[in-house]
């Protein structure tokens, strides 16, 4: 575990294919492209040419919350970061909001609280990435499938 | 994604790399200036808003209210100035709540320059701010990287060297507000007239501590527009009327017919 302050550039030595899209629940090495309604996905375009800020971004949150825990754990013994990531992810299993209500992970008041974000407005809060940011959600059975572990 | 949403960049750099001409942002070619005085501080700044070579607006507003107390003049991509400061001014709100405690401008400051410097300078906002707190006045500046400065005078912007060579000279220790109002003035008005980027008007903001904040919109005015030389206003009846036709405006009554109302004793059903 490192003490980073700002996530490390994500150019990747190597690229699973799996992952930059929804894997298919029968040849999870593929793409579900029926499913996700997008057609194949081109790889490249993934990865190549992106903003050099973006995946500073996407990780920003991320980084900050393992900055603190690596603090955590070095102030306070194992614990207190097990403890913490324990309340999320009690928040995590308990709170649901379907998908195709929105894209809505930052409404829950109950992360934002053990996330110390609830007294704090960022620009996800002002552009939620809902349905009219070109959002399109994917269908509900396939999430429940996927968080039911089916 | 939630957040700010990069998905049109591929699609600009390809439309770019085809010859296609890509949006330019609205810069504040600018001059801000902020010094302190014996009881207080005061900013200032021109109200130029240009587009490249074009003046986008001769009367734009470039003081923005963080809180009450707390000002902050804003220099670079004008979008992202006015954005920024609505975004930090409404998490200093929330802040101010949530501690029960008036802002202070070290954590508007603190929230700016976190903020900024997670964009690494893609946000272009360069600002000076100022403010009142329980602590006293201060005048701090953030550029867009997310460093920060703090002095007893400061200037910004494409005209900040014009601004600084007034505060460099005229500058002194413990003014009174009337001769800090005067400095910055003049050293915006000295960037007005030398910098392309700056002009128009002036406009100030006074933080004196224990007293509310003072915003002086436009005030001083070089560069008001002189009337033309001739008028190019037409006298009435200059122009012949050949015809006139008045339509008279329908007049709709509606009325509401009630049906069977007056058997309505007969229809009662009965137990």
């Amino acid at each position: 575990m490192s003490l980073r302050v700002v996530p490390e550039d994500t150019n990747r030595s190597v690229v699973n294919s799996a992952e930059l899209g929804t894997p298919a629940e029968h040849t999870p090495a593929l793409h579900d492209v029926l499913k996700s309604g997008n057609g194949p996905v081109n790889v490249a375009s993934m990865i190549n040419n992106r903003h050099p800020l973006e995946s500073r971004i996407q990780n920003w949150d991320r980084n900050q919350q393992d900055f603190k825990m690596e603090m955590y754990r070095r102030t306070f013994g194992a614990g207190e970061p097990i403890k913490r990531s324990m309340e999320l992810a009690i928040v995590d299993a308990t709170e649901f909001r379907p998908l195709v209500l929105g894209n809505g992970t930052t409404n829950c008041i109950h992360k934002e609280i053990l996330l110390n974000k609830d007294s704090t407005v960022d620009w996800e809060d002002v552009y939620t990435g809902g349905l009219e940011s070109g959002f399109v959600p994917k269908d509900f059975h396939s999430e429940m499938e996927k968080r039911m572990g089916i | 994604m939630p957040g700010l949403n990069f998905d049109n960049y591929q699609r600009n750099q390809y439309l770019a790399s085809k010859g296609f001409s890509q949006a330019k942002a609205t810069s504040t070619g600018t001059t801000i200036v902020g010094c302190k005085f014996q009881n207080g501080v005061v900013i200032a700044a021109d109200t130029r808003a240009t587009a490249g070579d074009i003046v986008a607006d001769k009367n734009c507003e470039k003081l923005h209210r963080l809180a009450p107390r707390i000002w902050c003049a804003g220099a670079g991509t004008a979008a992202d100035t006015e954005m920024v400061t609505q975004l930090i001014a409404s998490n200093l709100e929330l802040h101010s709540l949530y501690e029960n405690r008036k802002p202070r401008v070290i954590t508007a400051m603190t929230l700016l320059k976190q903020h900024l410097f997670k964009y690494q300078g893609h946000l272009g906002a360069y600002l000076i701010v100022a403010g009142t707190d329980p602590t006293g006045a201060h005048l701090t500046s953030v550029q867009a990287h997310g460093s920060t400065d703090v002095g007893e005078y400061l200037s910004l912007g494409s005209g900040s060297l014009a601004a600084m060579a007034v505060l460099e000279t005229n500058w002194k220790p413990d003014m009174t507000r009337e001769e800090a109002m005067q400095l910055c003035s003049d050293a915006i008005l000295l960037g007005i007239w030398n910098d392309l980027g700056s002009g128009s008007n002036v406009d100030l903001c006074v933080m004196e501590i224990g007293k509310d904040a003072n915003l002086y919109r436009n005030y001083m005015t070089p560069n008001v527009r002189i009337a033309k030389e001739r008028s190019y206003k037409f006298a009435r009846g200059t122009t012949a009327v050949l015809q006139t036709s008045v339509r008279d405006l329908l007049d709709v009554e509606e009325t509401v017919i009630p049906f069977g109302q007056k058997d309505s004793d007969a229809m009662e059903i009965e137990a």
